[in-house]
C-alpha cells in the first residue's frame, strides 16, 4: 500500500455540481413537447362567436385574445426554460471536452 | 331590452361549446404545466446552481400558469351558467310568443300584443305582461352575466405575462400572493376587515392566486369563498378526469357540484328558478369536506346549519343533506349543509361478520372469539368513536362566527339555528360545550349532548334548545346509556331543552322505530320537518306528546296496552336486524356490557375503549 495514498471515502457526500447530460436531454424533451400542447390550446370558440346583440356573447368572445395570449406567453417561457437548459448543458459538455483535449494535449499536469 | 327578433338568433349553444373548449383549455394547461414540473422533479442527477435556478424559474411559471388556468375555469363557468340561464329563459319567452301568435295574438317585436277580437283584451294584456316579464329577466340574466365575463377579461389581460399587484387599504401595491401568504398570518376578523376593505377586482383576483386557500379561509366573505371553490372543484374534476377515475364516484359527484340546481329562494313566477351550487368550503382531500349554501341571504329573518350523521361525506348523498332544499324552502333563508370534517363511515357492528364462517361451522367458541375481535376493532373510527365530533366541532364553533358575520352584513337580525342530525347532533353538542353562539338548537335524532367534559358554553346566554327522537328509535339506546355514552347525555331530558312531538309522516302514519331515526327528512310534511321549520322560523313547534315508549320496539318493549305478536325470540331477533340495520349494533350491547350471540352461544363480554 502506497503511505501517501488518500484513504477510500466511506461516506457518501452530496456533490456541489454534477449532471447528467442524457437525464436533462430528456427533461428538456418533454418541456418541450408541453410548449407545443400550451400553444396548440385553441380558444376558437370564443374567437369565432358571432356578433350579436347578446353581451354574453360579446363578453365571452373578447376573452379569446387575452387567453391566445398567455397561452403564447406561458409557451414562449417554456420555450425559453428548455433553450436555457440545452445551451447549459451543451457548455458543459463542451467545457468537458475541451478541457480533456487540453489536458491530453499537454500530457496532463507535471 | 332586448327585442324578440334579437333573443332568436342568440347562439347559446355557441355559448355553451366555448364555455366547454375553456375548461377544457384550463384542464390542457393545467395538465401540461404538471408535467413539465413533475419533470423537473423527477431529474435525479442534475445538482448545482443552475439546477436550483431553472426549478424556481419552473416554479414561477407554473405559478402564473395556475394563476391563467383560474381565470379560464371562471369563464368556463360563468359561461355555461349564463347558456343555461339564457337558454331556459329564452325559450320560455319564445314559446310564449310563439303560442299567442298560434292563438291568433298580434306580437310585435318588442313584446306588445293584441288580439283582432276586442273580447280578448284582458288576456291579451296578460300575455303581453308575461312577455315584458321575461324579456326584462333575459336582459337582466345577459347584463349580469356579461358584466362577470367582463370582468375576468379584464383579469386575464391584465395577468397575461405576471399576475398584476392589487392595492391593499393602506395603499399598498403587492403581489396577490403576497396577500394570500398576509392573510394567512391574520386572524379572522382582521382578514375581514382588510378584505372588505379592498375593491371587487382586487379581491377577486387575490382569489384567483389561491382559491384552496381562500376558498377555505374563515374571515373571507362567503360569496368570495364561493367563487373560489367553484374554481377548486373544476380543478378537482379535471384532475380526477386525468387521474384516469372519470367515471369514479367523486368525479360524478364533483360533476354534480357544478350542476345547476333547482333555487329554493326562486318565486313561482319566476322564469329562472334554478341557480348553481355554493360551497363555502371545499376540499377534496381524503373524503371530502364540504359546506354547501343553499338559498340566499335575499330577504332571509333565518339561517340555519345542517350538521348530517354517520354515512354522510362528500361522496355520498344522505337524506339528511337531500332535505336542505325543502328545509331551505320552507323556512325562507338559507341552509348550511356542514360536512367540513370527517364523519364516521362505519356504523361499528361490521366486525361481527368476522365470526360468520365459524358459526356456519357450528364452531361457538370460535365464533365468539372472531366476533370479539371483529367488533373491538371496527369499532375505532365508526359511530361509536366519539373522536370525529371532537375533531369537528372546534371548526363548527368558527363557522358559526363566520356566519353571524356574514348575517351582520346581508341579513341584519337574522336569526340562527343550528340542527344536529343523529351523530351530527353530537357535533353540534360539542361544539356547544367549545362556545357555538346560535340562537336555538336542534337535537333531532341525536346520539347525545357533546363528547366533551362540562356543560354547554353556547355564547349566546338566550339561547333556546329542542330536541326530537322518535319513539322506537334505536338512537334512544344510545342516548339512555347514561356515562357509558360516548357522545354525552341524552338530549331529550336534559335541563333547559324543549323535547319536540315528531309525529307522523304527512300520509298519518306514526314516525316510530328504525326509520323513524331519519325518515322524516324525506317527508317535508311531516310533523318533525314541520317542527324543525317552526324552529328555524322562530313559530311555536308542537312539544313532545308520549306517543310510545322510547323503547326500541323491534326489542319487544312496545306498549303494554299492545299484545306481542310475535313470539319473544322472533321478536329479538327482529330487533337485533333492526339495531344492526341502523349501526347500532355495537352500542346496544352495551346495554348489559356484552356481544349478544344467537342461540346457546354464549354473550361475549365486551372491553370497550371508554
Amino acid at each position: 500500500m502506497k503511505p501517501n495514498r488518500r484513504p477510500a471515502r466511506l461516506t457518501v457526500v452530496t456533490p456541489r455540481f454534477a449532471i447528467d447530460p442524457g437525464e436533462v436531454s430528456a427533461t428538456a424533451s418533454i418541456w418541450r413537447s408541453q410548449e407545443h400542447a400550451v400553444r396548440a390550446i385553441p380558444f376558437d370558440h370564443a374567437a369565432d362567436l358571432p356578433v350579436s346583440s347578446s353581451r354574453v356573447a360579446t363578453a365571452l368572445r373578447a376573452t379569446a385574445a387575452p387567453a391566445a395570449l398567455a397561452m403564447t406567453v406561458i409557451a414562449a417561457r417554456l420555450g425559453s426554460i428548455t433553450l436555457f437548459v440545452n445551451g447549459f448543458r451543451d457548455r458543459v459538455l463542451d467545457d468537458d471536452t475541451s478541457v480533456a483535449h487540453a489536458l491530453g494535449r499537454e500530457g496532463g499536469p507535471k | 331590452v332586448n327585442t324578440i327578433s334579437e333573443i332568436r338568433c342568440w347562439q347559446l349553444d355557441l355559448v355553451s361549446a366555448t364555455g366547454t373548449q375553456m375548461q377544457t383549455a384550463a384542464a390542457t394547461l393545467d395538465r401540461a404545466m404538471e408535467t413539465v414540473a413533475r419533470a423537473m422533479d423527477q431529474m435525479a442527477a442534475w445538482v448545482g446552481d443552475t439546477r436550483h435556478a431553472v426549478g424556481s424559474s419552473v416554479d414561477e411559471q407554473c405559478d402564473h400558469a395556475a394563476e391563467i388556468r383560474n381565470v379560464l375555469n371562471q369563464i368556463a363557468d360563468e359561461a355555461l351558467d349564463a347558456a343555461t340561464d339564457l337558454t331556459h329563459a329564452c325559450t320560455t319567452v319564445l314559446n310564449r310568443v310563439d303560442a299567442a301568435v298560434a292563438d291568433g295574438f298580434i306580437v310585435t317585436d318588442s313584446g306588445e300584443v293584441a288580439h283582432p277580437d276586442g273580447t280578448r283584451h284582458e288576456q291579451a294584456t296578460t300575455i303581453q305582461a308575461h312577455l315584458r316579464d321575461g324579456l326584462a329577466t333575459v336582459a337582466a340574466l345577459d347584463a349580469d352575466y356579461g358584466a362577470r365575463l367582463d370582468a375576468l377579461r379584464a383579469d386575464l389581460s391584465a395577468m397575461t405575462s405576471r399576475q398584476a399587484p392589487v392595492t391593499l387599504p393602506d395603499g399598498r401595491r403587492l403581489d396577490p400572493d403576497d396577500v394570500v401568504a398576509t392573510l394567512r398570518t391574520m386572524t379572522p376578523e382582521r382578514r375581514r376587515n382588510m378584505l372588505s376593505a379592498m375593491d371587487d377586482d382586487d379581491r377577486r383576483r387575490v382569489m384567483q392566486a389561491d382559491p384552496h386557500t381562500i376558498g377555505n379561509m374563515d374571515g373571507v366573505d362567503f360569496a368570495t369563498r364561493a367563487d373560489a371553490n367553484e374554481i377548486a372543484i373544476r380543478t378537482a374534476l379535471a384532475a380526477e378526469q386525468r387521474a384516469g377515475r372519470a367515471d369514479g364516484p367523486r368525479a360524478r359527484r364533483l360533476a354534480e357540484f357544478l350542476r345547476q340546481t333547482d333555487d329554493p329562494s326562486a318565486g313561482r313566477g319566476d322564469l329562472d328558478r334554478t341557480s348553481e351550487r355554493r360551497f363555502i368550503a371545499f376540499d377534496t382531500t381524503g373524503a371530502g369536506r364540504y359546506i354547501e349554501m343553499i338559498g340566499t341571504f335575499d330577504g332571509a329573518r333565518n339561517a340555519a346549519i345542517l350538521v348530517p350523521g354517520t354515512h354522510s361525506s362528500m361522496n355520498s348523498r344522505s337524506s339528511t343533506t337531500d332535505a336542505a332544499p325543502a328545509l331551505s324552502r320552507s323556512t325562507g333563508g338559507p341552509v348550511f349543509v356542514y360536512l367540513d370534517g370527517d364523519l364516521p363511515q362505519r356504523l361499528g357492528y361490521e366486525g361481527l361478520e368476522s365470526a360468520l364462517p365459524a358459526l356456519a361451522r357450528g364452531d361457538a367458541p370460535s365464533a365468539a372469539v372472531d366476533a370479539t375481535v371483529g367488533l373491538a376493532a371496527g369499532v375505532v373510527g365508526s359511530a361509536a368513536d366519539p373522536s370525529f365530533a371532537r375533531a369537528m366541532a372546534p371548526r363548527l364553533v368558527e363557522f358559526g362566527k363566520q356566519l353571524d358575520a356574514e348575517i351582520a352584513r346581508h341579513a341584519p337580525g337574522a336569526t340562527t339555528t343550528v340542527i344536529g342530525h343523529s351523530y351530527g347532533g353530537s357535533v353540534v353538542g360539542s361544539a356547544e360545550q367549545l362556545g357555538l353562539r346560535a340562537d336555538r338548537v336542534v337535537y333531532a335524532s341525536s346520539a347525545g349532548t357533546g363528547v366533551f367534559d362540562g356543560p354547554w358554553r353556547n355564547a349566546n346566554p338566550d339561547v333556546e334548545r329542542f330536541s326530537m327522537t322518535a319513539p322506537g328509535d334505536p338512537i334512544g339506546i344510545v342516548q339512555s346509556l347514561g356515562p357509558l355514552n360516548p357522545h354525552g347525555s341524552d338530549p331529550d331530558t336534559a335541563v333547559g331543552v324543549t323535547r319536540l312531538d315528531s309525529g307522523r309522516y304527512s300520509d298519518g302514519t306514526l314516525i316510530e322505530g328504525t326509520h323513524g331515526h331519519g325518515d322524516y327528512w324525506k317527508d317535508p310534511g311531516s310533523t318533525a320537518f314541520r317542527n324543525m321549520v317552526d324552529v328555524v322560523r322562530g313559530d311555536s313547534p308542537t312539544p313532545y306528546v308520549e306517543r310510545r315508549p322510547d323503547g326500541p320496539l323491534g326489542l319487544g318493549l312496545a306498549p303494554d296496552n299492545e299484545p306481542p305478536d310475535r313470539e319473544p325470540l322472533a321478536a329479538l331477533t327482529e330487533g337485533a336486524r333492526d339495531l344492526l340495520a341502523l349501526g347500532l349494533g355495537p352500542l346496544g350491547d352495551l346495554l348489559d356490557g356484552d356481544i349478544d350471540l344467537p342461540g346457546p352461544i354464549p354473550d361475549v363480554p365486551l372491553r370497550l375503549p371508554w
